[in-house]
């Protein structure tokens, strides 16, 4: 089957995603190594003034300890860099799979439209039935949860049909979402699991959480407006 | 290629004609020269032979070619050499040879050119040396042998797909189908149409097949609509084991146990059940019954019976009892039993019975009947042949209706208590299990679902049979079947084929008539789905790609999410590690940086935050040597010029000291530096701890090598505290001291946990704390009018002394003075900004004690004020010194009420800071000269002071309460009582008024006539100091006094009034005194103040302009009310025309009246007063108006009221 041109060109697009994702690592690595170097000197210069404090006059003082403003300055620059450009990476990959998925959508869409238009009309009638029948077997076995295990065998002679639904089934968006659980993957919210269902953005940018679950904010709807995480709100108030 | 070489290779290089030279590299047939870069261009070289362009790469590597090889080479080669040489000025070492590409070998093509390049090679690692001369010898005996046989794993058996299958008909002819054919044929080559040849007629047949299975698996599909409670039809129990599952038959929907049917081991694909295998198109009859449907056997003699029938028959059995088939023992049914009469079904003759196993019952039934009607049968469960039911005897139990066992006859929750295999109650099961066949062999397989109870409807339909098993395939459908055939005649012949396939089908009982497709009719389905699943396979594979990126990005992402809260980890981490190191480095600093932040934190109206604009007010420096402000301290504290918080402070209280000065009391400025004083002061005693607790160290301004000891701030128990506050426990300290001492104590207390001991000693601590203050601000006071008035001082070091004799007199009669709730409410407290440790509390507004009594002063000093004056009234008749000594504590009040001050109508009016502060310049300016006059000045003190009392008059009585001892009076039940006691206590005072006297004497000698009589008081002074000290100890601690009179605090509200308003009345009568026609806010009882102007009651009766400005005349009425009041009370009273919307009157003494518009701190507050939005609103109005009057009488137009809203 033919891919469709949309996906070739993504294809295309995607391709030197590698590349900038490596540009931007070692960048972030580089800067990584700056901020180390400044922080070795800055604890050479620390060093140097706990030994000389006493010999020191308040103006050489004032002058060491602006060497190691200067230094942690800096560093911070280096850090915001790396954040920033941690960020522009999000984005990047972020956009990418915002367009895959786009794209996949579509694809699927399309490649629906051709089995059901290639298919037998007989094949799509007995399609259709054969689904609602895969249905009604499912919801069965459960209502026959009680006879113990005999969900597949009993019924090991009907179960033979549903075959085009079962086809068509490994082929549902879903299976994107059945992805392994990453042990890494990053926890959000005020209850430290990971992302899910709907999700919500805290609009201080400094906020340490950023993200949490509607459920564990109370909320249903996206709110208007800006919307504070409690812990945020209550930093705002307090200022 | 090898066909070349070897030509190559035989002929040998002698032979010249056909061999050609071995060309070393490739002939390019190269792109046409247009097509060429001009870098390419440039490193070719072009050579054209033979009228053929070839290009040579300058890069190339060429070989040389001796003359010798050139020798055996033919000719023609010999002259594309010497064409070649041409080349030469490339590299004059090698020899370019140039293949000639000549016409007869072209055909070879690439095979040649590669076997060329090889020799070519050979050739340029033999140089000189002689070409190898090719050896070969003939094998005699050289038998190809066979390729040896191949592992069987490279042999794939690769079946033919669906599609394949499809593309070849797979019927064969049998003899009846040419026969039908011949037939046919015949018919049509007599109406001149041609014959259908064989194959044609093979593929449709085919097609056909494959539509009717198409067509039956949709159509099995619909009708094996799933059965959710399907149940077993023999056991008629829906109980299902995985060792025991239900079957279901793929045509007829049948559904048994497996062991029920014999089926011990479940068939991969489908399964039919045996009526449908061996019968399929016809239905059969149980021999032992009336009914048709349920599960079949065959019997021994080819004959169908129910499995449940063979079961329950005694005489009946199976003859294998795994396979349960096939039934044998008919012929030994008894015929007693065939000719009992069910009385279910009232048949007579029909199949066998079986009797009721109720004794005496007699009543007959067949098992399917039975079964149908829900009778009560039950097998037993104990299964010893492994079968159930394969024993006959005893296992069985069925009885008629009338004999079930109560409880489980027809009913579907009692059968499902009992045990076993019970069968009855199942009514409704096996009715649906079971129809009545012959005589009405009615079709009443599968469908068991929805079909009733067939009716006994006469005649054989045959028709539902076959169409069941071939189904009938629609016409279009047919239509597209045929449309690949090419037959003339199409429609008829399809038809006559249609019905001749319909009729072989039916003839074979249904039977497809293509064995793959009816044997492998799961399989084929299978391959059949694999039909689009090849597509789909395809799609699938392609989608499964994709998702896989899908999930590779996912993971990238989560990747870079990692990283992105790593990063800002990192630059979380970098922060704190920079303040750590901070810390580490400058701990002091950071102390410091804090502690001035707090500071400027308090500052909230940033008075102090940046230095003087000396260009605002040039003549600062002046008063002001060394200017302070938080913005000049930061940058000291950055250039580490703090070492210690003292350091701080001291500049803090520069910072103060100067606000202090230069500002004069009645100004914001003042005040909040007061404010500023005490808060700062708690800000500042907290770091001082801090930074000895931390263990700074004030020379680098870092820790400590060794941790210090904390000290033992937060150890103090009360008794340090109780005792702390017993004033002789501190006498060996100086008052800078005691305080200190006293606020750590406070600041100690208050962090502790809350307790009753704790709130009292905080409000014990503060009054000894304000007292202190009091003391201290008065001794400063003392300090700077010594300097000030620049006397010399003689005997300079007495002073301390003598002050801190007064300091302590005064300190006794200030802590009465605050210990006697009489005299001072509540509220005293609240004026009185004590150094609260929690300096947010501290109230940055007055509270409105203050207010309402008037003139901006000095919450602090108030008290002294209030004293002084009282003492001034005490001891008008007697001593007028007293007088001065309080005056020249007040010396700014004096000052304001002196009548060489500026008039205070012109004072008040400046608002803002530029302008009280030249106001004060001005008075300062005076001052000097003033105090001159003062120093001989008692006549004008006196004149003062009879000019201040004289309205405080009925005060006396009240201010005597101040010196109040210790009694225990009674709280004053009504005024005149109060009063009486007061007059009571003055009598007590007046016994140790001597000694007060003297001391005030002394004292206000000491002030005013510092100069003269210095000398002579000085015995009297340590005379009196001791004294002072007794009377000190005579005093009981002032805390148990006003612990010990709580309802003393409960003083009649209209005599606080009266206090407050004689206090207020008398300060401001030092402030100013109040002409007609000055604008006031006045205060009358149930209003806010209330913008006003006092108006001469004595003013002419036909008006007046005041500045061109009209004057209202006060109605005659208001005029008598005045002067009736007047009379009554002694007080003097204003009459006052407020600048509400009707113009009221009113009449209000002194005390209720303040100036309007001398401050506009004063007036915004008056603004402020009001609590409920309207009032103020009116207020707000009333003021405009006011502002508007005091802009028209001045004629200045600029002033904008707005600026206050």
């Amino acid at each position: 089957m033919a891919t469709a041109i949309y996906l070739e060109h993504y294809l295309d697009s995607i391709e030197n995603l590698p590349c900038e994702l490596q540009r931007n690592f070692t960048l972030m690595r580089d800067l990584d190594n700056r901020t180390e170097e400044q922080k070795a000197e800055i604890d050479k210069l620390a060093e140097e003034y706990i030994l000389n404090v006493k010999n020191l006059v308040s103006e050489q003082r004032v002058e060491h300890l602006q060497k190691i403003q200067n230094a942690y300055s800096k560093c911070k620059e280096f850090s915001d860099d790396k954040v920033q450009l941690a960020m522009q990476t999000y984005e990047m990959v972020d956009k990418h799979i915002r367009r895959l998925d786009a794209d996949l959508a579509r694809f699927e869409n399309e490649l629906k439209e051709k089995l059901e238009v290639s298919g037998y009309e007989s094949t799509e009638g007995r399609g259709l039935k054969r689904e609602s029948k895969g249905l009604r077997e499912k919801r069965g076995s459960r209502g026959r949860g009680r006879k113990g295990s005999d969900e597949d065998s009993p019924k090991k002679k009907k179960m033979k049909s549903p075959d085009l639904s079962d086809a068509l089934l490994p082929m549902q968006p879903s299976d994107v979402l059945d992805m392994p659980v990453d042990p890494n993957e990053p926890t959000y919210c005020l209850c430290h699991q990971v992302s899910y269902g709907e999700m919500i953005g805290c609009d201080n940018p400094d906020c340490p959480i950023e993200w949490f679950h509607f459920a564990c904010v109370d909320l249903t709807t996206k709110p208007k407006g800006k919307w504070f995480c409690p812990r945020c709100t209550q930093d705002r108030k307090k200022k | 290629m090898g066909r070349g070489r070897g030509r190559g290779r035989g002929r040998g290089r002698g032979s010249a004609g056909a061999s050609r030279p071995p060309s070393p590299y490739q002939l390019q047939l190269s792109p046409s020269r247009e097509t060429l870069t001009y870098a390419q261009a440039q490193k070719i070289v072009e050579v054209d032979l033979e009228g053929r362009i070839h290009r040579i790469n300058i890069s190339d590597l060429l070989p040389i070619i001796t003359d010798d090889e050139m020798t055996a080479q033919d000719i023609v080669e010999c002259n594309s050499n010497k064409e070649n040489s041409e080349e030469k000025c490339q590299s004059k070492t090698r020899v370019c040879r140039k293949v000639v590409h000549n016409n007869k070998n072209k055909k070879s093509g690439k095979n040649q050119q590669r076997s060329h390049q090889q020799a070519g090679n050979t050739n340029s690692s033999q140089h000189q040396s002689s070409l190898p001369e090719p050896k070969f010898r003939l094998l005699k005996s050289v038998s190809l042998s066979d390729a040896p046989p191949l592992q069987s794993a490279y042999y794939r058996y690769i079946e033919q797909t669906g599609e394949e299958q499809d593309n070849v008909a797979e019927y064969d002819l049998d003899e009846e189908d040419l026969a039908w054919l011949e037939m046919v044929n015949q018919k049509r080559v007599r109406d001149g149409v041609a014959s259908v040849p064989p194959d044609t007629f093979e593929l449709l047949i085919d097609r056909l097949e494959r539509e009717s299975i198409l067509e039956s698996r949709s159509q099995a599909l619909a009708q094996c609509s799933v059965d959710e409670d399907a149940f077993c039809c023999v056991c008629l129990d829906d109980e299902c084991l995985n060792s025991n599952v239900i079957l279901f038959c793929d045509i007829c929907n049948l559904a048994v146990h497996q062991e029920c049917y014999g089926v011990p081991y479940v068939p991969e694909g489908q399964w039919l059940c045996r009526c449908c295998l061996q019968s399929p198109s016809r239905p059969v009859d149980c021999v032992l019954c009336p009914n048709r449907g349920g599960a079949f056997k065959q019997t021994s003699d080819g004959r169908w019976a129910h499995v449940v029938c063979a079961i329950w028959i005694p005489e009946v059995c199976f003859a294998n009892t795994v396979f349960l088939e096939p039934v044998e023992g008919i012929k030994n049914i008894p015929p007693a039993r065939w000719k009992l009469t069910c009385y279910l079904c009232k048949q007579k003759g029909r199949g066998a019975s079986i009797q009721c196993h109720k004794a005496n019952c007699y009543r007959a039934f067949h098992v399917t009947c039975a079964q149908k009607a829900g009778l009560f049968m039950k097998i037993d469960p104990v299964r010893e042949t492994g079968v159930n039911g394969t024993t006959f005897s005893v296992k069985k139990t069925a009885f008629c209706e009338h004999h079930s066992p109560v409880g489980a006859r027809r009913d579907g929750s009692g059968d499902e208590s009992v045990e076993g295999r019970l069968v009855g109650g199942r009514g409704n099961r096996g009715q649906r299990s079971y129809t009545q066949s012959p005589p009405s062999p009615q079709n009443k397989k599968g469908t068991k679902g929805q079909k009733k109870k067939g009716t006994k409807a006469g005649g054989t339909r045959r028709s539902n049979v076959p169409l069941l098993l071939v189904p009938q395939i629609p016409s279009h459908r047919l239509n597209k079947i045929c449309t690949g055939v090419n037959v003339q005649r199409k429609n008829q012949f399809m038809q006559r084929l249609h019905n001749y396939w319909l009729l072989k089908r039916q003839s074979r009982n249904g039977m497809p008539l293509i064995r793959r497709l009816h044997s492998h009719m799961q399989a084929h389905k299978a391959t059949e789905q694999k039909e689009p699943d090849e597509k789909l396979s395809a799609a699938r594979e392609e989608l499964r790609y994709w998702q896989k990126l899908r999930q590779d990005l996912e993971r990238a992402r989560l990747l870079i999410e990692l990283i992105r809260k790593r990063e800002r980890l990192k630059r979380e981490q970098m922060k704190i590690q920079h303040a750590a190191l901070e810390l580490k480095l400058t701990p002091a600093l950071v102390l410091l940086r804090a502690t001035l932040d707090q500071l400027q934190e308090k500052d909230t109206s940033k008075i102090f935050s940046q230095p003087v604009n000396l260009s605002e007010v040039p003549d600062y420096l002046e008063f002001v040597s060394q200017p302070m402000d938080l913005a000049t301290m930061r940058t000291k504290l950055e250039a580490h010029s703090y070492a210690t918080i003292s350091d701080l402070e001291k500049d803090f209280e520069l910072m103060i000291t100067n606000c202090l000065k230069y500002n004069s009391k009645d100004t914001m400025f003042h005040k909040t530096a007061l404010q500023m004083k005490d808060i700062g002061g708690a800000i500042l005693r907290q770091a001082q701890r801090q930074f000895q607790s931390n263990g700074l160290d004030s020379s680098t301004g870092m820790h400590l090598p060794e941790e210090t000891n904390k000290p033992g701030f937060y150890k103090c128990t009360w008794d340090d505290v109780d005792s702390l506050l017993e004033p002789e426990n501190r006498l060996h300290l100086t008052t800078e001291e005691q305080l200190k001492v006293l606020l750590d104590k406070l600041d100690m207390v208050t962090s502790m946990k809350t307790s009753g001991g704790r709130t009292k000693r905080i409000r014990l601590l503060r009054r000894e704390i304000n007292s202190l203050r009091q003391k201290m601000s008065q001794q400063h006071m003392f300090n700077g009018n010594d300097k000030k008035e620049e006397v010399d001082e003689e005997k300079e070091e007495e002073l301390p002394v003598k002050d801190r004799g007064r300091r302590k007199r005064k300190d006794r009669t200030e802590d009465k003075d605050i210990s006697n709730p009489d005299d001072t409410p509540p509220v005293l407290e609240l004026t009185c900004p004590v150094s609260s440790p929690l300096p947010g509390d501290a109230p940055l507004e007055p509270p409105d004690l203050s207010i309402v009594s008037g003139g901006r002063r000095s919450p602090g000093r108030s008290y002294k004020r209030q004293r002084s004056s009282r003492s001034g009234s005490k001891s008008q008749g007697e001593d007028e010194a007293e007088v001065a000594e309080t005056r020249s504590s007040q010396q700014e009040a004096v000052h304001e009420a002196t009548p060489l001050g500026t008039p205070p109508s012109q004072a008040m009016v400046g608002v803002g800071r530029r302008t009280s502060v030249l106001f004060k310049k001005a008075k300062n300016g005076v001052r000097l000269a003033k105090n001159k006059v003062q120093q001989n000045g008692d006549e004008s003190e006196g004149k003062m002071n009879g000019l201040d009392s004289s309205p405080a008059c009925p005060e006396l009585l009240s201010l005597t309460n101040v010196t109040l001892p210790p009694t225990p009076s009674p709280t004053p039940p009504s005024p005149p009582h109060h009063l009486r006691s007061r007059g009571h206590s003055l009598d007590k005072e007046a016994e140790k008024s001597p000694i007060l006297n003297k001391e005030g004497l002394t004292n206000g000698k000491h002030c005013s006539i510092e100069d003269e009589e210095e000398d002579d008081d000085d015995d009297e002074e340590e005379e009196e100091e001791e004294e002072d000290d007794d009377e000190e100890e005579d005093y009981s601690p002032p805390p148990k006094r006003s612990r010990g009179k709580p309802a003393l605090a409960k003083v009649p509200e209209i005599e606080n009034g009266e206090i407050s308003g004689g206090q207020s009345s008398l300060s401001s009568g030092n402030d100013s005194e109040l002409t007609p026609l000055d604008l006031v806010w006045a205060k009358s009882r149930g209003y806010p103040s209330y913008p006003a102007m006092i108006v001469d009651p004595d003013m002419p009766q036909e008006g007046l302009l005041h500045n061109g400005i009209p004057i209202p005349v006060p109605p005659v009425e208001v005029l008598k009310l005045g002067e009736g009041r007047e009379t009554e009370g002694e007080e003097r009273l204003f009459l006052v025309l407020f600048f509400d919307a009707k113009r009221t009157w009113q009449w209000l003494p002194r005390n209720k009246l303040v100036p309007l518009g001398a401050d506009d701190t004063l007036d915004k507050l008056r603004l402020m007063e009001g609590k409920k939005p309207s009032v103020r609103k009116s207020v707000h109005t009333a003021y405009n108006r006011a502002i508007k009057h005091l802009n028209n009488v001045r004629g200045n137009i600029d002033f904008t009221p707005s600026n206050f809203i």
